[in-house]
């Protein structure tokens, strides 16, 4: 039997703006089972899990001259599915070669029993469709033309 | 035309007898000579006359202009008559001067414009450019003088030097270029088979169409230093006619006897080390296969064939591992499937409750088992693992009975599963994406999660009946949330009419907030303004029913206020006076409070808080001009005051109990203290703990003596737990201290037998194997012991130990090797020991020794090769080379010792520039300002002290941190990682390879690897590198070796050569470092030169790859580098990642999708 938990797959712009192309869930062993996806990404979608679950290892990259080469040479260390350490590197290589981010809450699939609570990132509540106010409080400010007391009042016997 | 028909004047009169009567003044006749001077100046040409000439005239005009107010007619007139003359005579010069200079400068422009044509080197160009241009400009004072300038230059430009060379070179080019390119052509056909034809097929391979090229922009100059340069290489190919004979020959018979142990290389490459022996032994091997294969690649043949015999023999022996290798990798299939069926078992006990203290020992168990089975595996010790399963999986059935035994306990957690599929999950995940007005909407989700949260707190603590209700208060809660949907709805179309209303008192709200109160009725009115907003803005927040007509009483009331604008204005001195009054007033006693706060520290804390914000309020109002309010604020600081004061008794007594209480914690502490003092800093934990201890100590001293008894307990507390988790590392502690002293024991015992052995002579292959594994030990160690890593450090000195029996055992066999042409060798080596050492005190420094050095270190490694290949004829040719390079530099040791002092002085001023330049100063810095700050840090070469040494390499890091791309060469790379990802993305076994990877064979996803490698070469312009396989578990996952030019990629099944998209990242990533090395070597043999686009990069490249610049991966960044892997930012690694990177995610990544609007 293994545990599994909602999953959102966000695929991440350079600007660091994104988009959600499929909601599902991903089990212990970082299978990855779609139930829902954006129209006109199914493809898109389709490449990503399949290629991610038929990965029987993904890879931990650094350097190393443990060997002693001449110059350290370029390491990837497998974790293998199922092995410790496996869905966090999963998740590295989604947004490493496919540009897209796997969110879901790691520990509930590292707890044991009925733990049920969500990290709030997993699921985004939905956005306010109402015009945002952008009113001011009634605070006092520092004034227009002066500066922060902290600096300007540095001879005051009130200085904090 | 004539000088009188110019001026205008009637023909020339009779001339005057001598003895003709004084004439007489007559005021006509300065007139005339006055209507004449108006006249000339009046000439269109007038402008043009010499400034001499002018200055003459004007002389004259002011002279005559003086005479005549005199009366004195005549004289003046004549003045000024002379002067008109001669200007006018001038100004006939002034027109002939005019055609003279329009057809000198014509001439010379003409010239010019030849000699660009013609190559002639800018900079003379330039100069002459500067003289045309200066004649023209003092044309405009004297236009004679610089018409006779111009023909000078007009003919000093027939004879130009230069500008002849520049002919003669065109008239070479155009006569001989079709005659040299034909010669070169033919000189390519031939084999480069020797180093030196090798090396010049490469140059002449780049100068050839460099001569068209340069023709054909009429650089003739420089197209005839290409051509002449052609000459001299076409030349020197033909001159290693015979040498080339001997190479082919000798290449032939290597090639020959290569093929004959193919079969045991190839195997040989597949295997790796399984035990310290065979480690040892396939290390040995692929170090003489990369060198075999490095040797053929630069056609040192003579070399390479000292390899063959060891080559032969090493893969021989390694291969023979093969059948073992291949049992290995049996196992490791047995284990992965073992692994697959435990890994379920795994799950199941992983997701089951442990209920019961039974069911916790058995999980704790199946755990321990489980995790050592893992280890195994990822050890690749598959054997042992194997032997564990059975193990594993007892494990696994025993807590398959404890949780049988618990199933009571279970089943309530089966039923809150039950109740959690069936009513809360779905609806919690929709709760969740809720975004609620309401403000009980909001309650009643908070109230959920928190539910939820207890629920699994109290889970884990067993408490199975608490949890439950738990988990039925959050379907309650999912219940009212439900419940509440539809009044939430309506709350948000209230707040959205709100908002609406809102927007059209915002002038009227923000024109009221602007307002300084000044006078008492303005202050209470706009108070009560501003609590009434704040309350609407809440309201607004939870859409509240009816806000929207509180806005609009509100916008009636802010215009009313508005009304008292002006009455208030006039107030504003009055209010200020008023705020510095009383602001003064209660400076003392506000000091006097903070004081005595800052003195009852950690138990003042809120209050002193409370006051600092306070005047930190009031001081920010009171510079926004609210003085009344300002004024208000003061009257609360003036309340906390109070409120300290009064506490202050209290605190004294509090602060007089815990000194009592650091006085009692003293003891203790003392003791630990005490005991600590006896540890000494073993291992950097240990370290830094002792060092954070002293500061606590001193910090408790002077805390304790200012009697601020509160801080000094802070530092009590830290130093107690720096103590507690000092003296936790007790053992630890003991035992390196006593590794520490085993291996000073070691040293004693045997440290200069085994500095012996490594400089002895080692003349037979199990000698050198012990000699060069002796050498590797005692670096390490050496290394470990400086960390300090005292238990490394250990390790590798027993390795010593264990190795120098070997090596004495062997010592007979050894020396009876030593045969009359290996002491004749050794004779010879021996001979220049002084110039060895010299040279061992010097550093490359300076252009001209770094070369002399490099050639050093090219003679060196090719002896010892001939050496290490007992090839002891070579090896007496080989050290000749030696000698004369040791020579060669040692004769430069003074020039070395000169060029130190001025480097130690560059050095030390880019120390004093880079160590407090913030990284983004040092960024905006040019690339070309960044590499001589470099080179001014390198010139006295890396420093030998410690602790100078590592303050080097980290200025080192902080440069290249701040080295970019050059832009020019970004703009070039990114082209040409374009132009790579098209043409892989067209070719259809690279892009097919993706979706059937798995089950490839070696041989196909090598045939893809190589069509990506050399897809890369060509669009990168480089030659292919030698490809090298070799297998070994993950880790290593490929490298280029630049010393032999050769790419090897590792094929261990489990290694990333089993996944498309990491073996085709490696392949590109591991060949830019082919590309790097390749730049080097053109900036080197002065191929690229500073127009080209990838110049000033190939430079950052090279200078990352200078002896000492590369950062290696055991440099150990400061704690203020936290987070940053210097190795992996370098320059030449950070290109390599992002290309590697780059194309693998271009290759890879999906379509970019839409983004959200």
């Amino acid at each position: 039997m293994t545990r599994t938990t909602p999953l959102r797959i966000v695929y991440i712009f350079d600007d660091g703006d994104e988009v959600d192309l499929a909601s599902g869930t991903i089990d212990t062993e970082g299978v990855i089972a779609v139930e829902m996806m954006t129209e006109g990404e199914e493809e898109s979608v389709e490449t990503v899990v399949r290629e991610l679950n038929a990965s029987e290892r993904v890879f931990v990259r650094d350097m190393s001259n443990e060997s002693g080469l001449d110059r350290p040479a370029l390491t990837k260390r497998p974790i293998e599915r199922g092995m410790p350490g496996f869905l966090e590197e999963l998740v590295a290589t989604a947004r490493r070669f496919y540009k897209v981010e796997l969110r879901f809450d790691l520990s509930q699939l590292e707890s044991r029993g009925a733990s049920f609570s969500l990290p709030d990132d997993v699921i985004a509540p939905e956005e306010d469709d109402d015009e945002l106010l952008d009113a001011p409080d009634s605070g006092y400010g520092t004034g227009d033309d002066s500066e922060p007391a902290e600096e300007s009042d540095a001879d005051s016997a009130y200085r904090t | 035309m004539g000088l009188r028909e110019l001026l205008g004047l009637p023909p020339k009169p009779p001339k005057k007898k001598a003895a003709e009567a004084p004439a007489k003044q007559d005021p006509d006749a300065y007139e005339d000579a006055k209507a004449q001077y108006d006249k000339l100046i009046k000439h269109p040409q007038f402008d043009k006359l010499p400034k001499g000439a002018r200055a003459k005239l004007d002389a004259a005009r002011e002279e005559a202009s003086g005479l005549q107010a005199h009366e004195k007619y005549e004289v003046a007139a004549k003045r000024l008559r002379d002067a008109v003359a001669e200007a006018a005579k001038t100004l006939v010069q002034v027109g002939t001067a005019a055609k003279d200079m329009k057809a000198a400068r014509t001439r010379v422009s003409g010239l010019l414009d030849g000699a660009r044509l013609l190559g002639v080197p800018k900079k003379h160009i330039e100069a002459l450019k500067a003289r045309h241009d200066k004649i023209v400009l003092d044309a405009d004072e004297d236009i004679i003088g610089a018409a006779l300038a111009m023909q000078q230059m007009a003919s000093d430009l027939a004879k130009d030097p230069q500008i002849l060379a520049a002919k003669a070179a065109r008239d070479r080019v155009l006569s001989d270029q079709t005659k040299v390119e034909a010669a070169a052509a033919k000189a390519l056909k031939v084999p480069t088979e020797t180093p030196e034809v090798l090396k010049l097929n490469r140059l002449l391979a780049n100068a050839v169409p460099l001569i068209g090229f340069h023709a054909g922009k009429t650089n003739f100059v420089e197209a005839l230093r290409h051509l002449e340069n052609c000459e001299k290489w076409v030349a020197a190919i033909a001159a290693q006619a015979a040498d080339l004979k001997v190479s082919i020959k000798l290449r032939d018979q290597i090639l020959a006897r290569r093929k004959k142990i193919d079969g045991d290389v190839t195997n040989a490459r597949a295997v790796f080390g399984m035990d310290k022996e065979s480690e040892a032994l396939v290390e040995r091997f692929q170090r003489i296969d990369k060198a075999f294969e490095g040797a053929m690649y630069v056609r040192d043949y003579k070399v390479a064939s000292t390899y063959l015999d060891t080559l032969e023999s090493l893969a021989k022996q390694v291969a023979a591992l093969k059948p073992q290798i291949d049992a290995r990798l049996k196992l490791a299939a047995e284990s992965k499937k073992l692994f697959g069926e435990l890994k379920a078992g795994w799950n199941i006990i992983r997701s089951t409750r442990d209920v019961t203290s039974d069911m916790e020992k058995a999980y704790a168990a199946a755990k321990e088992k489980y995790i050592q089975f893992i280890d195994l595996i990822n050890e690749y010790k598959h054997e042992e693992a194997n032997a564990l399963g059975p193990e594993v999986s007892a494990a696994f059935e025993t807590h398959g009975k404890a949780a049988a035994a618990a199933r009571a306990e279970l089943d309530k957690i089966k039923q809150a599963n039950d109740l959690w599929d069936a009513k809360g999950k779905a609806r919690y995940i929709k709760a969740l994406k809720l975004n609620p007005c309401l403000p009980e909407m909001s309650e009643a989700i908070a109230k959920m999660k928190a539910s939820l949260k207890t629920h699994d707190k109290k889970t884990d603590a067993k408490d199975y009946d608490g949890a439950l209700k738990d988990l039925q208060e959050v379907i309650n809660q999912l219940d009212i949330i439900d419940g509440l949907v539809k009044k939430d709805s309506q709350a948000k179309q209230d707040r959205s009419a709100a908002r609406k209303e809102f927007k059209k008192g915002t002038k009227d709200f923000d024109a009221v907030l602007a307002i300084k109160a000044n006078t008492p009725e303005m202050f209470s009115k706009t108070e009560k303004f501003r609590r009434e907003y704040d309350d609407i803005r809440a309201a607004m927040r939870i859409g509240e029913a009816g806000t929207a007509d509180r806005i609009k009483k509100l916008i009636a009331e802010a215009k009313e206020i508005q009304k008292g604008k002006a009455e208030n204005a006039k107030q504003a001195a009055a209010a200020s006076r008023a705020y510095e009054e009383k602001a003064k007033a209660g400076e003392a006693a506000f000091v006097a409070a903070r004081t005595a706060a800052r003195n009852f520290q950690p138990d003042s804390n809120e209050l002193l808080q409370e006051l600092l914000d306070l005047a930190k309020d009031m001081i920010n109002i009171a510079k926004a001009r609210h003085c009344l309010k300002a004024i208000e604020v003061c009257d609360q600081i003036t309340e906390v005051v109070k409120q300290i004061n009064g506490k202050i008794p209290e605190w004294t007594a509090a602060a007089e109990a815990r000194k009592e209480n650091n006085a009692k914690r003293l003891a203790a502490v003392n003791k630990d203290y005490a005991a600590a003092k006896k540890f000494e800093p073993v291992s950097p934990e240990i370290d830094a703990l002792l060092k954070s201890i002293e500061v606590n100590v001193a910090a408790f001293n002077t805390a304790s003596k200012a009697k601020e008894h509160g801080k000094a307990e802070t530092h009590m507390d830290a130093l107690e737990k720096d103590l507690a988790a000092l003296l936790k590392l007790k053992s630890t502690h003991d035992k390196l201290k006593g590794d520490k002293k085993w291996v000073d024991d070691k040293k004693t015992a045997i440290g200069t037998d085994v500095e012996d052995a490594i400089d002895g002579w080692a003349l037979l292959p199990e000698t050198q194997d012990i000699q060069s594994r002796m050498s590797y030990a005692k670096s390490q160690a050496d290394g470990a012991y400086t960390a300090p890593d005292y238990e490394k450090a250990r390790r590798y000195w027993a390795d010593l130990d264990g190795l120098l029996p070997q090596w004495t055992a062997k010592q007979a066999d050894n020396d009876k090797a030593l045969t009359d042409e290996v002491r004749d060798v050794n004779k010879a080596y021996d001979s220049f020991e002084t110039e060895r050492q010299t040279v061992g005190a010097m550093k490359p420094i300076t252009p001209e020794l770094k070369k002399l050095f490099k050639y050093y270190w090219a003679a060196s490694k090719r002896f010892w090769a001939a050496y290490s290949g007992l090839d002891w004829t070579l090896a007496l040719e080989a050290v000749a080379e030696y000698e004369a390079a040791a020579k060669a530099l040692a004769a430069k040791k003074s020039d070395f010792d000169a060029a130190l002092v001025v480097g130690k002085a560059k050095s030390a001023a880019a120390i004093a520039e880079l160590g407090p330049i913030s990284d983004a100063d040092l960024k905006k810095k040019t690339a070309t300002e960044k590499l001589d700050l470099l080179a001014d840090l390198r010139a006295a070469g890396q420093p030998e002290d410690a602790a100078e040494l590592k303050a080097y390499k980290k200025l080192q890091r902080k440069l290249y941190n701040a080295i970019e791309y050059d832009a020019e060469f970004k703009e070039a790379d990114e082209k040409r990682r374009d132009a790579l990802v098209d043409t892989l993305k067209k070719d259809k076994d690279v892009t097919e390879a993706r979706g059937k990877w798995g089950k490839m064979t070696d041989e196909q996803r090598l045939a893809v690897l190589l069509k990506v490698m050399n897809a890369e070469c060509k669009v990168y312009d480089i030659p292919p590198p030698k490809v090298r396989l070799f297998c070994q578990p993950p880790g290593d996952e490929g490298y280029f070796s630049g010393s032999t030019m050769t790419l090897n990629l590792n094929t261990h099944p489990y290694s990333g050569w089993s996944d498309y998209k990491e073996a085709v990242n490696t392949v590109i990533h591991e060949n830019m470092h082919n590309y790097q090395a390749v730049l080097e070597r053109r900036l080197e043999e002065g191929i690229l030169t500073e127009d080209d686009p990838v110049y000033v990069q190939a430079m950052i490249f090279a200078a990352n790859q200078e002896p000492g610049g590369y950062v290696d991966t055991d440099e150990k960044p400061d704690p203020d580098e936290a987070n940053q892997k210097p190795y992996k930012t370098q320059p030449i690694e950070a290109h390599a990642w992002d290309t590697g990177d780059g194309v693998s995610e271009e290759l890879t990544k999906i379509k970019e999708p839409e983004r959200k609007k």
